[in-house]
């Protein structure tokens, strides 16, 4: 019951925060230094500049008085009506997801990658710890979470490329341009088409970014999972089931692993806001589409509707994966609650 | 005041000190440490071709050179010493981390203890304002200002700033509400002392030792989320010339194929000024830890 409190509690605290993630976007584009309406049509020069700037005006309201612009505001918030592109000329809600999904994509294969591996050397530490197995992998998990995501990108990118690998660069091999998905998540729509070909492809060209992605969680899990398993074995209950001579692998899996899944839970709700910003930059490496690709060709053209937009929808979506996590965090480990 | 600052001061010092003793690691990245602030303050004038490093000096004839002994580390597209370019970056990155790590530890501290001593609704409101402020992506809220002020490097220490000093805040929050439930900060407050002054005199010395160790960890991060932002946008650039340590990874990123030592050398730089500080924070936190300073084999 408790539990269930807590997570209305935890709920109505995430649409809270997604209503100050609105007000933020309001500050953003009305309380610019210099014109407001300048900045949102992207610095035009040239002769169209008066009357973009103009149609920027009428749009973002700036004649009316303030608590109508804040309704303005909110409705299109609401309703998926953030504003036309400047270098695109699309709606900035379709390109935002389009773009995100791809994003999310990596992220998403990076875990899957990361979880396994980093439990198993995480629990292979612990339970020789300060011998030789401990310190190769302690340090191995310090370089590779330590260094940069592009520093891995790149050496990846180039073995890859003297190899002879074919499939880098785009999301889905050119032959195939014309596949069209229902989710966006291109490996998952090949397999729903049931086009085994055009599947393994995706899943080749995903691959190589996942893995440099995944090197950060890996690392950083693995020392979390190292130090809380150590410190799960010191506790009585743990102590007890050792004395009573039950099997090391049970001890491990039965006795320790629930002990220590809502610090797993916790992190991997903060590692996800960290690997959104990593995946640009191995997107950024191997040239794949994505957040950070339509990022960096927005701020040439200050392009502001989209980046309002995209920092909006990322902000969200990193309360809505924090809520989760708290609430997996709370589901298994009841004491977080008070 | 002085005399507190003092203490605390000596509590950094000797648990620095005692890890330094255990701990043959924690010497090496202390050494590592010690070096990169030294090169970072005097890079800028030993540097061999001081020219190249800024980047005006250019000579086409001698692009893409591998490492020799007139240029240690080789040289890039625009002919210029790779060494030198990476002595110039570095002052720029500790320089700017620093600002960083600074003003956000102090806006967290102070932030995080009056929170605890502020009346209910404010502290409430206070801990879900952290929370969202937590939630924005830095990377794009640094390309936001960018565009707003014009693309300077303080749109990138600003979007940093903002995102950072929540952490801060909250881990400060967190310990000032442990303390305000003792005598030593009960007491000031039943005397009716203004709350800055118990902030300053009461809670934050004893609150400052173990967020400082942090903060100085996290310096690593922060390098690298910079020269991130750089290297993605190349935000907070003047010119292309400039160097840093960013920029001139994305440049040196076209060669990567033909050339990788352009590459390869600042990337090297930015991995080992990110693991010493990481490495300096963690054995810290460990030879601190009661279960961890245990060593224990396989007995079960």
């Amino acid at each position: 019951m408790l539990t269930l409190n807590y997570i209305v509690k935890r709920f109505f605290i995430s649409v809270l925060l997604i209503f100050g993630v609105v007000s933020i976007t309001f500050v953003l584009t009305q309380f610019t230094p210099g014109d407001p309406a300048v900045i949102w049509a992207g610095k035009p020069r040239g002769p169209g500049a008066t009357i973009a700037i103009a149609k920027a005006r009428e749009y973002l309201g700036l004649d009316l008085p303030l608590h109508q612009r804040l309704a303005l505001h909110m409705y299109r918030f609401f309703v998926g009506d953030w504003g036309v592109s400047v270098e695109f000329k699309q709606q900035v809600l379709v390109l935002v997801v389009r773009n995100f999904v791809a994003s999310l994509e990596i992220v998403v294969y990076a875990f899957i990658i990361a979880m396994p591996l980093s439990l198993w050397l995480g629990t292979k530490a612990s339970l020789s710890r300060g011998g030789l197995a401990d310190k190769v992998i302690y340090f191995l998990s310090v370089i590779i979470a330590g260094a940069p995501r592009f520093l891995i990108a790149a050496l990846l990118y180039l073995v890859l490329y003297i190899t002879g690998y074919s499939s880098l660069g785009l999301r889905i091999s050119p032959l195939y341009a014309t596949f069209t998905g229902y989710t966006g998540f291109i490996t998952l729509d090949t397999l729903l088409n049931g086009n085994l070909s055009m599947f393994i492809d995706s899943l080749l060209r995903i691959l190589p970014p996942a893995i440099s992605l995944a090197s950060y969680p890996i690392g950083v899990i693995t020392r979390v999972i190292r130090v809380s398993l150590a410190e799960t074995f010191e506790e009585e209950y743990v102590r007890q089931a050792i004395s009573l001579g039950i099997p090391r692998k049970i001890v491990v899996r039965k006795y320790a692993y629930p002990n220590i899944l809502s610090v797993v839970a916790q992190l991997s709700g903060l590692l996800f806001s960290y690997l959104l910003l990593e995946t640009m930059v191995v997107e950024n490496v191997f040239s794949r589409e994505g957040l950070g690709t339509l990022i960096s060709r927005a701020i040439v053209a200050s392009d502001y509707p989209l980046l309002v937009g995209a920092t909006a929808f990322t902000a969200m979506v990193l309360i809505i994966a924090n809520t989760l996590a708290d609430i997996i965090q709370a589901i298994t480990n009841p004491r977080v609650q008070l | 005041m002085t005399a507190q600052l003092y203490s605390t001061l000596q509590d950094i010092f000797s648990m620095i000190k005692k890890t330094w003793r255990k701990r043959i690691v924690f010497r090496v990245a202390c050494t590592t440490i010690a070096l990169i602030a030294l090169l970072a303050t005097i890079g800028p004038y030993v540097a061999p071709y001081p020219g190249q490093g800024i980047g005006i000096e250019i000579d086409r004839t001698k692009a893409l050179q591998p490492p020799s002994l007139e240029h240690l580390l080789g040289t890039d597209n625009l002919g210029r010493d790779v060494l030198s370019r990476i002595l110039f970056a570095l002052q720029r990155a500790i320089t700017s981390c620093i600002v960083v790590v600074f003003i956000s530890f102090l806006l967290g501290l102070f932030v995080g203890s009056f929170m605890a001593l502020a009346p209910k609704y404010l502290e409430i409101l206070l801990s879900y304002a952290v929370e969202l402020l937590l939630a924005l992506p830095s990377v794009l809220l640094a390309a936001l200002l960018a565009i707003i002020m014009g693309g300077t490097y303080e749109s990138i220490v600003t979007a940093l700033i903002v995102t950072w000093f929540p952490w801060y805040g909250r881990v400060a929050y967190l310990q000032a509400r442990s303390l305000r439930e003792l005598d030593f900060v009960k007491i000031p407050i039943y005397y009716g002392l203004p709350k800055w002054y118990i902030v300053l005199k009461h809670i934050a010395p004893n609150i400052v030792a173990p967020m400082l160790i942090e903060a100085l960890s996290d310096m690593g991060s922060v390098v690298l989320e910079i020269s991130t932002i750089t290297f993605l946008f190349g935000i907070g650039i003047r010119s292309i010339e400039e160097p840093d340590l960013g920029m001139i990874i994305a440049y040196s990123l076209r060669d990567l194929t033909t050339a990788p030592w352009t590459f390869i050398a600042p990337a090297i730089t930015l991995t080992i000024i990110a693991i010493s500080f990481t490495l300096f924070g963690e054995l810290i936190y460990e030879q601190y830890h009661p279960v961890l300073k245990k060593r224990w084999w396989l007995w079960f």
